[in-house]
């Protein structure tokens, strides 16, 4: 097995997790409704939850350092998420719409690895299954609620904020150093697979929903992340995400 | 920029020309919710939510009485679905605690038995 | 409840850096903490009838006891000191303390304390921007009706 290549996929799911569930915990306290503040918190722990999880497995099997220190400690470059994940929450349509298109590829990317090889993924998307299958859940019920039955207004503003998010996401399955080792070794179906399976449900999703995917969305200007590369917005976010740690790295907390 | 300890609160744009009321209460339907904390066990009513539909009545159920306990599901029904007695009528379950001799407590032998002991042993 | 004592006890036994922002931390909550409990019972306003009514049950000066005998011996264990040279416990176990200023707990419960405006004006913020959100889910044909139980 390619351990190279299983430890990259793991961090970028991991920094992908952590910096969604860092952005999402934004919303607390000003929610639009006082049940999307709490699911907004709630989802966040759960997602935090997994990068730790996950950084955990680093931590174990692949002698990365302690999760703690692994969340807080890295600089920007090393983080591996997609830019999409660390854009700012910007109103509450974009974090929906992200929250939707985020999470569904998640779901997916899970639902494959239970399949797994490679055994303590296998095992980890067992468990977290439940999790995102209610994350989805709520994503989906809000943006049906607002997208086919609201007003006009809602549907205009989803529908906005689809256009503007459908290319970021589509930068969340850039392709990793060695995506036909993950394949060849069973351990993921790789990226494209991954992209083309999302893409179905999405398409099927927004056209039930009536809203209508961009036409010629592409991802360029959103790559780079899964390599280091940030928009200005990463930093800032890791400043306030590390600030306790990095009063003293030594401290316990 | 505001001047907060709060860098979110920081990050909220235009936060001090935000004047004048706020909009009136807008109502949405009740749902009453009931809350099983193992599959087969009994579905324990535990409140309402508030929710423009059954989805999203589910949805804020769970946030709301599902987070911090044990849970196997939810129920949600429509308050409007409820069928009960009128408040007015509620006087009807009234006469029920006068009708003691529906209650095991009101029979007490024990006492008729020991005097007849006594007496047969007198 | 565990949490935060947790919390407090992992800051006051860390660094010196932790127990020093602990310490300053406690110094600035002190009076808030007093004044958390309401004004003396012999001032307070609403005790009367919210106790009869069982909404209360227990008096300002009951609770604000209560507190302290359970949390000052917990702050001192970790050597953690309270920024009251008047307060102890007294012969007939209640706790006495410098007067907290009353006068800034009257101004802040009426709006004029260090967050009022902000947390005012996060609210307004909150309810504004998330307006529409609620009026697309206002469903005419749904109507209001007292919840049952």
């Amino acid at each position: 097995m390619n351990k190279e290549a299983i430890k990259e996929l793991i961090y970028k799911m991991a920094d992908d997790a952590m910096i969604i569930g860092h952005r999402n915990s934004e919303w607390t306290g000003i929610g639009p409704v006082l049940e999307e503040d709490i699911a907004f918190s709630s989802m966040s722990q759960d997602k935090i939850g997994h990068a730790w999880a996950l950084y955990d497995v680093l931590h174990e099997q692949f002698g990365e350092k302690d999760a703690d220190k692994n969340a807080f400690s890295r600089s920007e470059k090393e983080y591996k998420n997609c830019q999409f994940v660390e854009m700012p929450i910007g109103e509450y349509e974009f974090s929906l719409v992200r929250h939707y298109l985020f999470d569904k590829a998640e779901w997916l990317r899970y639902e494959s690895l239970q399949h797994s090889s490679y055994l303590p993924l296998a095992q980890l998307a067992k468990k977290m299954r439940g999790e995102i299958k209610y994350h989805v859940m709520h994503a989906e019920t809000w943006m049906n609620q607002l997208a086919l039955h609201g007003n006009e207004e809602s549907k205009s503003r989803i529908q906005s904020a689809l256009n503007e998010s459908y290319p970021m996401a589509l930068a969340i399955f850039e392709e990793g150093a060695d995506e036909s080792a993950l394949i060849n070794d069973g351990v993921f179906i790789g990226e494209q697979a991954l992209l083309a399976l999302w893409k179905a449900e999405v398409s099927a999703f927004c056209a039930r929903i009536g809203l209508s995917l961009p036409e010629k969305a592409d991802a360029s200007n959103y790559l780079g992340g899964r390599k280091g590369y940030h928009t200005e917005h990463l930093a800032p976010l890791l400043a306030e995400m590390c600030e306790v740690y990095l009063l003293d790295p030594s401290a316990e907390w | 920029m505001n001047e907060s300890l709060d860098p979110r609160v920081n990050r909220l744009d235009d936060l001090h020309k935000v004047a004048g009321e706020g909009e009136a209460n807008t109502h949405w339907a009740t749902y009453e919710v009931f809350h099983q904390d193992k599959r087969g066990k009994q579905v324990v009513h535990v409140g309402i939510v508030h929710a423009p539909g059954p989805e999203m009545a589910l949805v804020f159920a769970k946030e709301q009485y599902a987070r911090r306990k044990f849970t196997s599901n939810l129920w949600v029904v429509k308050s409007s679905e409820v069928y009960t007695y009128a408040h007015e009528d509620e006087d009807i379950f009234e006469t029920v605690p006068e009708k003691t001799f529906r209650e095991p407590g009101f029979y007490k032998v024990r006492d008729r038995i020991e005097a007849y002991k006594n007496k047969i042993t007198g | 409840m565990k949490q935060g004592h947790d919390n407090f006890v992992y800051l006051a036994t860390g660094t010196k850096m932790q127990r020093e922002m602990l310490q300053d931390a406690m110094n600035r909550w002190y009076r808030p903490l007093l004044h958390f409990f309401g004004p003396s019972d012999r001032e307070s306003q609403h005790s009367q009838p919210l106790m009869r009514w069982k909404v209360k049950l227990a008096s300002n000066d009951d609770m604000r006891n209560q507190f302290l005998d359970q949390y000052v011996p917990k702050i001192l264990e970790v050597g953690i000191t309270l920024p009251d040279e008047n307060l102890k416990k007294n012969q007939d176990g209640i706790w006495e303390f410098s007067d907290p200023d009353w006068d800034e707990f009257y101004r802040v419960i009426n709006g004029d304390g260090p967050c009022n405006k902000e947390r005012l004006d996060v609210r307004r913020w909150a309810e504004l921007k998330g307006r529409w959100v609620r009026q697309a889910l206002m469903n005419p044909s749904d109507k209001y009706v007292t919840p049952l139980a």
